[in-house]
């Protein structure tokens, strides 16, 4: 309940902020919201855009770098039709979501070049075949892998999970290292997690599927809780990753201490920066994948939309134009290591110098999926965080999780 | 001045603090009540709607409900009773320190004062399975063997409820050393004539004259147990069966933008904490014949 009321004061402090400071000239005040930027490269493109345009203001509105916190902070924002702000940056799961409720408006006809765009981030920002909102940088669940380790033993990195599990066995085991870590704990990154270990074993959670063919949604969900599963009772996961976010993997990983792992990119640089005891050492790969199936990544990452409420929405666009321009995110992609949501932006010779790793995400970025894309989504993750979790420690079996995951979802389909 | 003037004067008084009330408590929890009977979710606000009574008819047969009610009731009764044992312990023997009390007190509030998202930020870097200094501590002592996944399934609770005995039984202490010093000594001094054991003279001097103190202890750590959220949500964010009516409600309220079913269920933990403050406050005699 603290929280809460948290929550609401900075909320009304915010909206006093910007209250107060859109009276101060004749400009035309445009409000852009996004999680902070640490790297300051998004301020950066800010102040030059300003520059360049008398009479228009842009405000950069930092918020708090936590999703969930962001999120229903904007919900509060935008059910009160708070007009103060007028770009919201989303976070690709919010597109359903905030489109239905009418909070964000299409953008306008060829706003931009679709083509352009990478598939993932593209399919992110459309609800019901309209577009409402432009890819800004994107995200995609990799494995890392201990490069030193592998080249040692002779093993080549794992394509399947069969040869993943040896490598665990062989090169793990022995050296009292964990196997395998990843994002058990029950929070939306569990999702995530899961949805890559569902389509590596070549199941499914899209709607037709579940809807039309709640059996094959539900054989392949059973199939994937067992591999979770395996990875638990052989040891090749500690059970302590039941309890894992990110950085708790994360750190794992970067002390050493684990063999692979499962997480966003940002960790490349985290492995090769100062306190790593694993520079030099780790590789990316795309995630394993049973037999005869491929792999996917789950698509992370943030979109730009603009309010239903703003005052100045020409102008606005104007704006957002800008910042998710070419030249923005060649910026945000060498300062600050964003991965740009631009096809081409992944071969130029600036970004990679400064980001040689984008080179090797490209290939994970081949095959990327999107979570269920629905304005019941937050409904949808925790029925699947909850079923998916409550195996993991033994509570249900998978084939009760997953008939009671697919029946859930199926009604909330048809709602 | 006469009755009718004083009356006024009191009324205008008053009416700053009333305006506070009926604000800041009447007003939501009236406004909670009727939207309990609504259609009402922010995010499909083009379906909203009198509900008449089925947002109640859907608590009945909501299983997470329920469920959630009994770990919150859980948390509740085990918690709170640790802390008041605890806490009694403490204010005994600060009681009877002479020396170093300043710095004894201050030490001892320590954890309550944390906030306690940092404090709970804490518990879950040192709870951490294989990197935590728990589990490092018990690994060095010999005493364990594989890691003791404290947040996982099997101990999640358990450690959540030491996570808060360990925050608030400062609180508790607190309240009942107050309780201690009041208690004149001259009451002491005659059993001491009279010849009372330690034992007797805890039970028939102490521990009623305390009685007003430990139900006020009591009474705010259970309305403040039954409503925990921030500790258990960054701890465990509600897995392993540790999931409280609050961490539902503002995963239905903020989540799913669903102030409909959200109101019920408030309105629902209203009425529970409630009747619950108002039995434990007959049972325990605070308000009348105290003495």
């Amino acid at each position: 309940m603290r929280t809460m009321t948290a929550v609401a004061l900075c909320c009304l402090a915010a909206m006093s902020l910007v209250g107060c400071s859109s009276q101060e000239s004749g400009d035309i005040q445009i409000v852009f919201a996004a999680g902070n930027d640490p790297s300051g490269a998004t301020e950066a493109l800010v102040d030059e855009y300003n520059a360049a345009h008398p009479g228009v203001r842009v405000e950069f509105q930092a918020m708090p770098a936590n999703t969930d916190t962001q999120h229903d902070a904007y919900v509060t924002y935008l059910s009160a039709r708070e007009s103060s702000i007028d770009l919201y940056s989303l976070d690709v799961i919010w597109t359903a979501e905030f489109a239905r409720a009418g909070w964000i408006v299409a953008l306008p006809e060829g706003y931009i070049r679709t083509d352009e765009f990478l598939d993932g981030p593209l399919a992110s920002v459309t609800y019901k075949g309209t577009l409402y909102a432009v890819p800004w940088f994107t995200d995609a669940g990799v494995l890392y892998y201990r490069k030193d380790l592998l080249e040692e033993a002779g093993v080549p990195v794992p394509e399947t999970w069969t040869d993943f599990r040896r490598a665990c066995r062989e090169i793990a085991e022995p050296r009292g290292m964990d196997g395998f870590v990843w994002q058990g704990a029950r929070y939306e990154g569990l999702v995530c997690d899961f949805l890559e270990f569902l389509w590596s074993v070549g199941g499914t959670l899209d709607e037709a599927t579940v809807v039309e063919r709640p059996a094959d949604a539900e054989r392949g969900v059973t199939e994937a809780l067992g591999l979770m599963l395996s990875f638990l009772d052989s040891g090749i996961s500690p059970a302590g990753v039941l309890t894992y976010k990110e950085e708790d993997s994360r750190r794992l990983f970067t002390e050493g201490r684990a063999l692979f792992l499962r997480n966003w990119p940002y960790v490349w640089s985290v492995a090769e920066g100062e306190g790593s005891k694993i520079k030099g050492l780790a590789g990316i790969a795309p995630l394993p994948h049973v037999e005869g199936q491929t792999s996917y990544s789950t698509i992370g990452g943030w979109n730009i939309a603009l309010s239903t409420y703003s005052e100045h929405p020409d102008e606005a666009l104007d704006f957002l134009r800008f910042i998710t321009g070419e030249r923005s995110m060649k910026e945000r992609a060498i300062e600050g290591g964003y991965l740009p949501t631009l096809r081409r932006t992944y071969e130029d010779a600036d970004v990679l110098a400064a980001n040689p790793h984008f080179a090797s995400f490209s290939e994970v970025f081949q095959n990327t999926r999107n979570r269920p894309r629905s304005p019941h989504y937050p409904r949808m993750s925790d029925i699947i965080q909850e079923n998916v979790h409550r195996t993991l420690t033994y509570e249900i079996e998978p084939a009760t999780a997953a008939a009671d995951m697919v029946r859930e979802l199926a009604e909330i389909m048809a709602e | 001045m006469n009755a009718r003037q004083r009356a006024r004067l009191a009324f205008w008084l008053l009416a700053p603090a009333l305006t506070f009330v009926v604000v800041l408590g009447a007003f939501p929890v009236l406004s909670q009540f009727a939207l309990s009977f609504t259609k009402f979710n922010l995010k499909f606000a083009d379906e909203r709607g009198f509900a008449g009574l089925s947002n109640f008819a859907q608590l009945v047969s909501d299983g997470v409900f329920w469920q959630d009610l009994g770990h919150t009731a859980y948390f509740t009764v085990v918690s709170v009773g640790l802390e008041l044992v605890l806490g009694l312990a403490a204010a005994l023997v600060l009681n009877r320190v002479l020396r170093g009390r300043t710095a004894m007190n201050s030490s001892l509030m320590v954890p309550w004062a944390l906030p306690t998202v940092v404090a709970a930020t804490m518990w879950s870097l040192l709870l951490n399975d294989r990197i935590g200094l728990v589990n490092s501590v018990l690994e060095r002592l010999g005493l364990m063997g594989e890691p003791i996944v404290w947040l996982g399934p099997r101990l999640a609770m358990t450690s959540v409820i030491l996570a808060d005995v360990w925050k608030t039984t400062p609180f508790v202490a607190i309240i009942l050393l107050a309780g201690l010093k009041s208690i004149p000594n001259q009451y002491y001094e005659a059993a001491a004539l009279d010849g009372a054991g330690r034992w007797a003279v805890f039970r028939s001097i102490t521990l009623p004259l305390l009685k007003p103190f430990i139900a006020i202890a009591v009474l705010f750590r259970t309305m403040d147990a039954f409503r925990v959220f921030d500790l258990i949500w960054v701890l465990t964010g509600g897995a392993s069966r540790t999931e409280t009516l609050s961490i539902y409600i503002y995963r239905v309220l903020f989540r799913y933008g669903d102030l409909g079913y959200g109101s019920t269920m408030t309105v629902a933990l209203f009425v529970i904490v409630f009747v619950l403050s108002l039995g434990l406050i007959r049972f325990m005699r605070i308000s009348g014949e105290t003495r």
